[in-house]
């Protein structure tokens, strides 16, 4: 006879349905809070606001009757595609611009400065974000104005109230925390892997570019994610550093808001939602999809 | 020489290894066995002293120029890239054309039972596997050398031994240069043309299997290698083959002719010696006679076909008596047990006391 019986039987029965489900409402348990909060705070909003995109608006009276007009406003009147589009043009940019310029930043940092004065040098990149964001775009203003620092420097460039203006503010904060990702997931990386590659004749540029870089495929997405996230919805670089002279869909859903149109605030509302959901999907698909031989 | 901080973690090493020869340093953990291995591969570079690679001094040659492929306990597999992307690694760094680099590596994917698997990412592989992917990426290089760290150390029992076999018959067919560190010394005996013993930063022993095993040069390699009773004595009286040395236990008779290896007699009456029975070699006696030693019987160890008993002594040292298992299985004496033990003259080993 093989195996060992300890006890009397071993019971073939299968366990109560207490036992098979106290694991999994032990779990449940622990994600209750956030569960509910996120119940309470985001799912519900979120089906209001759905609801409220497809109300009706009549002589500035909200009524509950369904309509598709909001939505299809959006298609035929070309000021809000014009604005969509520059939007998602500055968004998408602003993503690359914030991965290019904090990749090389979060290399040398992790790579080329000695461990112990790393955290020093991070502290400095992320002292900006220890203010408020609105009192740094305000900052940015003086600095950009026309007799701004940059051009009491000698440069004279239209740089406030343009969309370049906005960018500057913009990269200004996201590149912190780009850098702050990239650094992590390039801290992450095995140095093994870099001394495999040394010993296997790459030279430093060739690991940064075979070996690290792919290493750091899946902070690079959700960085850029994260600058296109904020630069789609923003509005407060968009309003102190563009002066309205950018038109940006952000800043049309303030003015449906401004005029009291909540159906038209939530109509443009849903379809941001559902770009940045599209740019989640993309993001992630491109970090996470096919490996390459 | 090699310092880290203030303590040299490699000091003094003269360290030979002949083309094609299979070459293992052994040696407990912190012994400085794999900083050797890194400072061959340039991954460090000694404070003082030379490393020469075919006669020429690479001690300041880079590691990506010094082409001494090395094979990781943790493989070290490159997690974006499939099979045949890790294994083209190497080649792809230094500018061999696609074509060349397939072929280059489908051969040893081949070889190694790896080709349907070429373009699978490497983290859906076993541990297996992977390692054989490791060796071919390594092999591809065709440096005619390879540094092995630990590489079998990832591995379960079973398909350790099977590995070990493959790595052997894979060293000897394309005549490879192996320096194979592990801190296992069956692993090393079993495979090794050359094991080199290191403790503590410097090389305790080196030279073949049979040597470190039957002939340890130090009671460190006494201790470490096989199972060895290791006794200090002084030598009462000599005639040329046979001395009577004095043991804190007892009086003993041992050939001397072993230990000294350009055979003269370098032991006198009066000098002290340690010397070494190996577990294997001590037998039960009916308890008369010459070089007897009572003890009890602590407990058996079994480990396939060897049973090993520890027996402890009056004094309370543990000596160690290895019996085939099919001598010993059913008719085991039970703990606790006095038995007498003996051993022949000759198959006594001396240390060298020089070292």
């Amino acid at each position: 006879m093989s195996g060992v019986a300890v006890g009397r039987r071993a019971s073939t029965a299968r366990p109560s349905l207490w036992v098979r489900l106290k694991p999994r409402l032990s779990v449940g348990a622990w994600a209750a809070p956030a569960l509910i909060w996120q119940l309470v705070f985001a799912a519900v909003p979120l089906a209001l606001l759905v609801l409220m995109s497809f109300w009706t608006l009549s002589e500035y009276q909200v009524s509950k009757e369904f309509t598709l007009d909001n939505y299809s406003r959006l298609f035929s009147d070309s000021i809000y595609l014009q604005a969509y589009l520059r939007s998602l043009l500055l968004s998408f940019t602003n993503a690359l611009l914030a991965i290019l310029i904090s990749l090389p930043f979060a290399y040398a940092l992790a790579f080329h400065v000695k461990p112990r004065r790393q955290p020093l040098i991070l502290l400095i990149i992320a002292l900006p974000l220890f203010t408020s964001y609105l009192m740094r775009m305000y900052a940015w203003q003086t600095v950009l104005a026309d007799n701004g620092v940059v051009n009491a420097a000698g440069l004279h460039v239209k740089l406030l109230f343009t969309e370049t203006g906005i960018r500057l503010g913009l990269l200004s904060y996201f590149c912190t925390i780009v850098i702050l990702l990239l650094y992590t997931a390039m801290r992450l990386v095995p140095p093994e892997l870099l001394e495999a590659a040394r010993n296997l004749g790459a030279t430093e540029r060739q690991v940064a570019l075979r070996v690290i870089l792919p290493q750091t495929k899946l902070a690079m997405a959700i960085g850029g994610l994260f600058a296109f996230i904020l630069t789609f919805g923003d509005f407060v670089a968009t309003s102190i550093l563009g002066g309205g002279q950018a038109y940006l869909f952000s800043a049309q859903i303030l003015d449906q808001v401004r005029i009291s149109n909540w159906p038209g605030a939530a109509s443009l509302a849903i379809v941001m939602l559902i770009t940045l959901l599209l740019a989640f999907a993309i993001a992630f698909r491109l970090a996470l999809g096919k490996r390459t031989a | 020489m090699k310092e880290f901080g203030d303590s040299p973690a490699v000091d003094s090493i003269d360290l030979v290894v002949e083309p094609g020869t299979f070459c293992a340093l052994i040696g407990p953990s912190g012994c400085g066995k794999t900083t050797t291995l890194r400072l061959i591969s340039g991954m460090e570079t000694p404070t003082s002293g030379q490393v020469l690679l075919n006669g020429n001094d690479v001690t300041y040659v880079s590691p990506r120029n010094r082409k001494t492929p090395l094979v990781w306990q943790s493989f070290a597999l490159f997690p974006h890239l499939t099979v045949r992307g890790n294994v083209e690694f190497g080649l792809r760094m230094s500018g061999v054309d696609s074509g060349e680099r397939r072929s280059r590596a489908m051969k040893l994917l081949e070889y190694m039972g790896l080709a349907e698997m070429e373009n699978r990412p490497v983290v859906t592989l076993s541990g297996g596997q992977r390692q054989r992917v490791g060796l071919a990426r390594a092999l591809v290089m065709e440096t005619g050398i390879l540094l092995l760290d630990e590489p079998l150390g990832s591995l379960d029992a079973n398909l350790r031994i099977v590995m070990q076999s493959e790595l052997k018959k894979l060293q000897r067919e394309l005549q490879l240069t192996f320096v194979y560190v592990t801190h296992n010394q069956n692993e090393a005996l079993a495979m090794a043309d050359q094991i080199v013993v290191m403790n503590d930063g410097h090389i305790e022993q080196g030279g073949s299997a049979s040597d470190v095993y039957l002939r340890p040069a130090t009671q460190f390699v006494a201790e470490f290698v096989g199972a060895n009773n290791i006794f200090g004595a002084q030598v009462i009286t000599t005639n040329g083959t046979h001395m009577e040395v004095e043991t804190e236990i007892g009086r003993f008779k041992i050939a001397s002719g072993l230990g000294a290896p350009d055979g003269s007699e370098r032991h006198r009456a009066g000098s002290a010696i340690s010397f070494v029975v190996q577990a294997s070699r001590l037998r039960l006696s009916t308890g008369n006679g010459q070089n007897v030693l009572r003890g009890k019987v602590i407990t058996h160890e079994f480990s396939g076909a060897l049973v090993t008993t520890f027996v402890e002594l009056d004094d309370g040292r543990l000596l160690k008596l290895q019996r085939p298992e099919i001598e010993v299985m059913g008719r085991e004496e039970a703990p606790d047990e006095m038995i007498s033990l003996t051993w022949r003259p000759e198959d006594v080993h001396i240390l060298p006391e020089d070292r």
